[in-house]
């Protein structure tokens, strides 16, 4: 075996991950527990059953028809019928219910008399997703009501059932949604988690392992089996990380495409690169971070700051459009805002080669300026034993 | 060592170690701005959608001039045909597109069925639902009159019309505590509680590690450690994170006007509980890692599982029942429903319960498994 050389560094990163077990344990089980974890965390897909509560002061056969119609929507489950609002409250605020949805006295009384009363969902808006859940639901069951007796009201003036439904229907709004119709959370959060969760893994991993040499004042010695090269040394050393987090990514793009059976709209191959080339943004970002502070701890909480945050202004959720002009600016300098709308567009979209390609290119220059500030930085502090050993 | 005195010296060692002070002290007033900077808009809103108007009459562009008014949403432009923007859509570059179809307004004014179709993605269901919602009340506004109209003209009475016209909504939805429906006042009321946890638990253990490869500090030094030693030294942890929760409770939430105050003798109590919590797992998870840097790097990449089983996000109901014990480990996942139910919800003392009895008994275990490990490192040292 060579005692010099590309191989030698990456079977001398081998024996060092042999020897430290919890370097070993975040390079590959932490992040592949907690990438089952997520999947097994979103795997219901839909939440189903929210517990709700029902005050119904009406009492009559419209409002038990009502509560019926709810209680068959598959979002809701209906636990409690307290006697009052008053009653009801303090289910929402001990988390035992979402909502409460409120039927008000004599409300099929004044409907026949042509002055209905509205229903009423007091739903918990802290929890946003289970809001719009409930919110959604209530709505169908209530709509569904009023539309029926709007038509059998319609219906007086000739025609029948049918032909009333047309003239009262005459313009509708045809909703639709696409990709991903039935909107399922495992396929939006998992999908939109996991990467990003690759990617800070990756990210940890590759300044670990660099920085650690700087920090136990071992880079002599890593230069040394690497004949001197710091590029030779670099390979070496990052190879291994990046070879684990390719495979890691194929990982996640069989479990979704494959194993969960939400085949690509667009081509699978250049998903695959997408996830590739992220990950190697990771390393190039790890390079970076630790070539700017030659210090393990400081380069961690930078990525704290400039990774762990990634998700927040990515627009995952709360669209970029929307952000002021500083969240959207800070957004633009993250990798994972580039590689988001590129794997949606080529997992669920369907979209084309170009617009793959028009996604990529921003995300190829985080390879190139990380390593244009990164490089310098390393080559000058390999040379500075001085600053070695910070902690 | 008495207690009073391991609390100080732990105290003022966080306050000496040049590189954790800033992790001490710093960070947390850092992240509270940095971190709802992309929500401090609240609401969604300028989502770009497109236009396929195919009908080009005064009812469509009555339509289109409608939609521009509502400000979740923005004209990103027409398109001559569905094709033309179907690729934006996919790509991600627009949210939605609507259309209009051929003889709209004829059909509309002669009564025969017609629809106004829009697409969403569902690759960002968060603009989905907004898309869908706002055209669908804009559609809807519109048929509305457009069926008043009709009827008018084929000799309804105009009494009957109007009393149609003015009658209210048959369904309202009512938000509770976030009355506004922010998105900021949602997220930011969770996560600050998180960013609290993770921000003190590495500083934490980072520190007990150092202390412990350096055999130093109130916990590993020469001199022997009691339980005051042990107890002060948590306090004296304690302390810091006490002072950021106060400091989200009392200042961030006010200063980035959300939902606050519900119960704040409450809060303050749930507080200095939830420090005492945070400050025992910090040490035992110092004592186990024995280094300072392994804090961070294995806190860095719990803080989105966290959150996600901390079942705010994510409903509990829909969760495997493993992972919601699971869950139950972690002390953001009591600590953010006993916050934002003390805070933005204003729960009572006894409605908060579950959450209580959950952070007592982890304050109970992660401070004997803090005791421990730190017996257990000395005893290694000692062999």
């Amino acid at each position: 075996m060579a005692t010099t050389g590309l191989r030698a560094v990456v079977s001398r990163e081998l024996r060092y991950l042999g020897r430290q077990p919890w370097d070993l344990a975040l390079l590959l089980w932490f992040p592949a527990a907690t990438l089952a974890l997520m999947l097994w965390l979103f795997s219901a897909g839909i939440p189903t059953g929210l517990p709700i509560a029902v005050v119904d002061e009406d009492h009559g056969s419209a409002s038990r028809d009502l509560i019926r119609r709810m209680a068959s929507m598959r979002g809701l489950a209906i636990t409690a019928q307290p006697a009052s609002l008053e009653a009801a409250q303090p289910l929402v605020r001990s988390g035992s219910v979402y909502g409460i949805v409120h039927i008000p006295l004599n409300w099929e009384r004044d409907r026949l008399r042509n002055a209905p009363q509205p229903v009423v969902l007091y739903d918990n808006a802290q929890f946003s997703l289970v809001a719009g859940i409930i919110g959604g639901d209530v709505r169908t069951a209530v709509t569904s009501m009023v539309v029926e007796r709007a038509v059998a009201g319609e219906a007086r003036f000739g025609g029948g059932l049918a032909q009333a439904a047309v003239r009262l229907n005459g313009v509708r709004a045809d909703l639709r949604t696409l990709f991903n119709p039935a909107l399922s959370y495992e396929a939006y959060l998992a999908g939109m988690l996991l990467p990003v969760m690759l990617h800070l893994f990756c990210v940890v991993a590759a300044v670990s392992a660099l920085g650690h040499e700087f920090r136990d004042r071992s880079v002599d010695a890593w230069l040394a089996t690497a004949g001197g090269s710091l590029s030779r040394a670099l390979v070496g050393k990052l190879a291994p990380v990046l070879l684990v987090y390719l495979l890691f990514a194929l990982l996640m793009v069989a479990t979704f495409a494959g194993w969960r059976g939400w085949t690509p709209a667009g081509s699978l191959v250049l998903w695959v690169a997408a996830i590739a080339v992220l990950m190697i943004v990771s390393v190039a970002v790890a390079v970076m971070l630790v070539g700017i502070t030659i210090n393990l701890r400081l380069a961690l909480s930078l990525t704290g700051i400039y990774v762990a945050t990634g998700l927040a202004f990515s627009g995952f959720s709360f669209p970029r459009a929307a952000m002021g002009p500083a969240a959207q600016w800070w957004g633009a300098l993250l990798p994972y805002t580039f590689y988001l709308p590129v794997q949606q567009g080529q997992w669920l979209g369907g979209a084309s080669a170009s617009a793959w390609a028009h996604g990529m290119a921003p995300l190829l220059t985080f390879i190139v300026v990380p390593l244009l500030v990164g490089l310098p930085l390393l080559g000058r502090a390999v040379r500075q034993p001085q600053r070695w050993g910070g902690r | 060592m008495t207690l009073w005195r391991a609390l100080s010296n732990t105290v003022a060692a966080a306050l000496r170690d040049r590189g954790l002070v800033i992790l001490f002290v710093a960070a947390i007033p850092v992240y509270s701005f940095f971190y709802p900077l992309p929500y401090a808009t609240q609401s969604v809103r300028d989502i770009p959608l497109v236009v396929v108007d195919l009908d080009a009459s005064p009812m469509s562009r009555d339509i289109v001039s409608r939609l521009s008014a509502v400000a979740a949403i923005r004209n990103g432009g027409n398109a001559s045909s569905i094709d033309e923007a179907s690729g934006a859509l996919a790509a991600g570059e627009i949210a939605g597109i609507v259309v209009v179809p051929q003889n709209f307004s004829r059909d509309a004014m002669r009564g025969t069925p017609t629809a106004v179709t829009v697409f969403g993605t569902g690759a960002y269901p968060v603009q989905d639902s907004a898309v869908l919602g706002s055209v669908g009340a804009v559609v809807q506004s519109v048929a509305g009159e457009v069926t008043g109209a009709r009827m008018a003209h084929q000799g309804a009475p105009a009494a009957a019309l109007l009393q149609s016209a003015r009658a209210g909504p048959a369904f309202i939805d009512q938000p509770l505590y976030n009355l506004a429906r922010g998105y900021g006042s949602y997220v930011v009321a969770a996560v600050g509680i998180l960013i609290v946890q993770q921000v003190m638990l590495m500083a934490i253990a980072s520190l007990v590690g150092t202390w412990l490869e350096g055999r130093a500090g109130t916990l590993f030094g020469a001199q022997t450690v009691g339980l005051s030693a042990l107890v002060g030294t948590i306090a004296g942890f304690a302390f810091f994170v006490f002072l950021a929760l106060l400091y989200f409770i009392g200042f961030v939430f006010w200063f980035q006007d959300y939902p606050r105050g519900g119960n704040l003798a409450g809060a303050v109590a749930f507080s200095a509980l939830t420090a005492l919590t945070v400050g025992s797992l910090g040490v035992a998870l110092g004592a186990w890692f024995a280094d300072r840097e392994r804090a961070l790097q294995v806190l860095l990449v719990t803080s989105v599982p966290f959150l996600f089983m901390g079942g705010i996000v994510f409903p509990r109901e829909a969760m495997p029942a493993p992972i919601n014990a699971l869950a139950m480990l972690v002390p953001t996942t009591p600590g953010i429903f006993g916050f934002v139910k003390l805070n933005q919800m204003g729960a009572t003392w006894s409605e908060i319960r579950p959450e209580f009895l959950n952070m007592t008994v982890l304050l109970l275990l992660y401070a004997t498994l803090a005791a421990w490990a730190v017996h257990w490192r000395r005893k290694v040292a000692t062999e």
